[in-house]
């Protein structure tokens, strides 16, 4: 993503002797940070646990032994203790992180990548009708109090979400599909070959991207092969998390947050492209005939990039917050899927508390850590992106 | 005036569009979520034709957007149905209103020690700029924001009430009245209103401290602070009466967050500390299906919410003649 090629106004670069681009000069400042640093190291750390949660817990979650492990202490071959039933709360903790990675992820994607830069775009660019309809609805959203909400929908779409899920699982699932192929027939085959040809079409699209000169490489005609290769990858992802437990958990609480977490973001979007658009380079742009994908892709999107990354950073903390907090009300992910708000509202109840504080030490001590990097990263983001605000 | 006059009557105008919209997708929501009220009000029961029979008595039978207008007609004259299984047949109104008188006692509390507590911290930091005792004071309520209730008040019970025993243990109780319903206690003249006042309260120093450290900040640089050094006024005259007041203002824009954080807080200090509340009661309500319990409270803080919001900004044109909002300036 930094990567990308920002379009320089000409008295930028003669501004400072040595040129260099936007993103140099943010991740230099970035690095002079030392506590930020700490909090995105710590968060790589949180990821990575999460990633290969698999093969790093040390036991199965499922795994119980009230006989002889109940509410055992810290010792060496469980770091963390273990709980009521005997399960290994590192274990726990270890598979709670791969929970809130999938439902932080999914959540920035979807509600903020998807919907809060995509309408914010839309609503900023296009203007009117559209621009009115999508702010006043992103009002209304703005204007309710979350978790209440949240709750509702969750306590009441649960076993809708969990019947929706089940009936994708077992249309989708690697079983039915190698069933499919085989046979030659049936929905399932028509569902697997228009992917496979999506597929051939992602590849094609980018092998021609890449033989492509350096003039032809912007090119909105490639726009549908990397469509193509974006929705095939999201089909395996979203494949993959079908075969995880508690799938139908994950998806109603990614969708409720993304659904009350896009509203800020495509305000603050919609207002930087409106100042955007009206500026020479853009005008300059049109007059020699250049593409709205042009202007969106090469302009707009450059220069809208520093909030995006500053609003997703400060929205982060929330997300995982708001994941605990829903599983710890009993609407969230539920049993036996591991959460951190499912350990810590176990732990939390007074006669267990005073026994057994070492339930609530593990996962509290995360959860807590984990926003504060969130915060940090975010306020040092917003100090490094919009040097303004400072 | 014209200019302030059409932007109240705008943000008049679009509060019931909001409610409407509001209270018909969490009507939609609860009455297409699986599970009737009337199979969780007969629970092991089980007589389809007795079922189907109570149904046609309640109405829910009738076309969707019928029940929908019949709801809202009833919650129009102070009808919200009644619980189906947290206290069966009981009004959802009589239910909730003795428990929001609760709710509200520790965040009154929260509120203002949120509000001393953080000016307090933000004064102070914008005083000490430039020392280590800035950076140090905000940072350190930065990491208490960062520690969502749910895991810090396990903690404060554990260190105040089960280490120390200084406080009782959870519970509510406290000099009770009687509201008609049924008796409330008032835990405000009590010990019981310390743990979830603090665990409310301690998220939101940070937010207000580093608001009123910036515009402390703003203001100290402003030329009638100059003037009031340059006459000779002693330093505590100068913050007190120069500084502070003028940047508090800005503070009142914030009240609608902590007001969010607040009830938002409330499900949990109450589910942990047993306050019979209506955080309590939601997240009972959310366990047990009592679908229009959840509905009630959904449209009750709803309402509240956006009305608090719009008192606010309204209140602030007047606070601060310097904000103007022009007509259809999108907010």
């Amino acid at each position: 993503m930094a990567g990308a090629a920002v379009a320089l106004p000409d008295d930028t670069q003669e501004a400072g002797p040595p040129a260099r681009s936007v993103w140099g000069q943010a991740l230099r400042r970035l690095l002079r940070k030392r506590l930020a640093l700490a909090a995105l190291v710590l968060i790589g750390c949180f990821y990575f646990v999460g990633l290969f949660a698999p093969l790093l817990a040390p036991y199965d979650y499922r795994d119980t032994n009230v006989e002889e492990l109940q509410f055992q202490g810290p010792s060496l071959a469980h770091p963390f203790g273990t709980d009521r039933i005997g399960r290994d709360l590192l274990t726990h903790v270890i598979w709670s992180a791969r929970t809130t990675m999938i439902v932080t992820v999914a959540t920035v994607v979807a509600g903020g990548l998807v919907l809060g830069v995509g309408l914010g775009l839309l609503a900023g660019y296009v203007g009117g009708k559209v621009d009115t309809a999508i702010m006043r609805t992103g009002e209304i959203f703005i204007s309710l109090p979350g978790l209440p909400m949240l709750i509702l929908i969750n306590a009441t779409m649960a076993p809708r979400a969990e019947n929706g899920v089940g009936w994708l699982e077992s249309h989708i699932s690697s079983d039915t599909l190698q069933e499919a192929l085989e046979a030659r027939a049936g929905p399932e085959f028509v569902f697997l070959a228009l992917l496979g040809a999506l597929a051939v079409a992602g590849v094609a699209g980018l092998a021609a991207w890449l033989v492509a000169g350096e003039e032809r490489r912007r090119g909105a005609w490639l726009t549908p092969f990397i469509a193509a290769a974006v929705v095939v990858t999201s089909l395996w992802a979203v494949q993959a998390i079908f075969a995880t437990d508690g799938a139908a958990d994950y998806f109603l609480i990614f969708g409720a947050l993304s659904l009350f977490s896009w509203a800020g973001g495509a305000r603050v979007i919609r207002s930087q492209v409106l100042a955007i658009r009206e500026t020479e380079y853009v005008l300059a742009a049109r007059a020699m005939g250049a593409s709205t994908w042009r202007i969106v892709g090469s302009h707009l999107l450059p220069n809208v990039m520093p909030i995006i990354i500053v609003g997703l950073s400060a929205g982060l903390g929330g997300i995982a917050g708001s994941e605990v907090a829903l599983t710890f009300l009993g609407v969230g992910v539920h049993e036996p899927t591991p959460s951190f708000g499912a350990m810590i509202s176990r732990a939390a109840s007074i006669n267990l508390l005073e026994d057994y504080p070492h339930l609530l030490l593990a996962p509290g001590i995360v959860v807590a850590l984990l926003i504060f990097s969130f915060n940090l990263l975010g306020d040092a983001l917003n100090d490094v992106l919009t040097p303004r605000a400072r | 005036m014209q200019g302030l006059l059409g932007y109240v009557v705008q943000r008049l105008l679009w509060l019931p569009v909001v409610i409407i919209v509001v209270s018909f997708l969490a009507f939609t929501i609860t009455r297409f979520g699986p599970g009737d009220p009337i199979s969780v009000l007969g629970q092991n029961y089980r007589d389809d034709e007795v079922f189907e029979r109570v149904r046609k008595e309640r109405g829910l039978d009738k076309p969707f957007y019928e029940q929908y207008y019949i709801y809202m007609r009833d919650v129009l004259h102070g009808d919200f149905g009644e619980s189906v299984s947290i206290y069966r047949g009981v009004e959802v109104w009589d239910i909730i209103w003795p428990r929001m008188l609760v709710s509200i006692q520790p965040g009154i509390v929260a509120l203002v020690i949120a509000f001393s507590l953080g000016t307090a911290v933000g004064v102070f930091s914008a005083l000490r700029q430039g020392t280590w005792m800035d950076p140090f004071a905000i940072g350190g309520f930065l990491l208490l924001q960062s520690i969502p209730v749910l895991v810090s008040l396990p903690f404060l019970v554990l260190i105040f009430v089960l280490k120390l025993g200084l406080l009782p243990a959870t519970g509510w109780g406290g000099p009770s009245v009687d509201v008609g319903p049924q008796e409330i206690a008032l835990g405000i003249f009590s010990k019981h209103i310390i743990l979830p006042a603090l665990a409310l309260s301690l998220p939101g120093v940070a937010g207000i401290a580093r608001l009123v450290r910036a515009t402390t900040l703003a203001v100290l640089g402003e030329d009638y602070v100059r003037t009031a050094r340059a006459k000779g006024l002693p330093e505590l005259a100068v913050v007190g009466r120069h500084v502070v007041r003028n940047s508090l203002l800005p503070l009142v824009t914030v009240v609608g967050l902590s007001l969010v954080a607040l009830i938002e807080g409330a499900f949990f200090t109450e589910t942990i500390l047993g306050i019979p509340g209506i955080g309590e009661l939601g997240y009972r309500a959310a366990t047990s299906r009592d679908y229009d319990v959840i509905l009630a409270l959904v449209l009750i803080i709803a309402f509240a919410f956006v009305v608090a919001n719009l008192v606010i900004d309204i209140a602030y044109t007047f606070i601060d003649p310097r904000v103007r909002y022009e007509r259809g300036s999108g907010r």
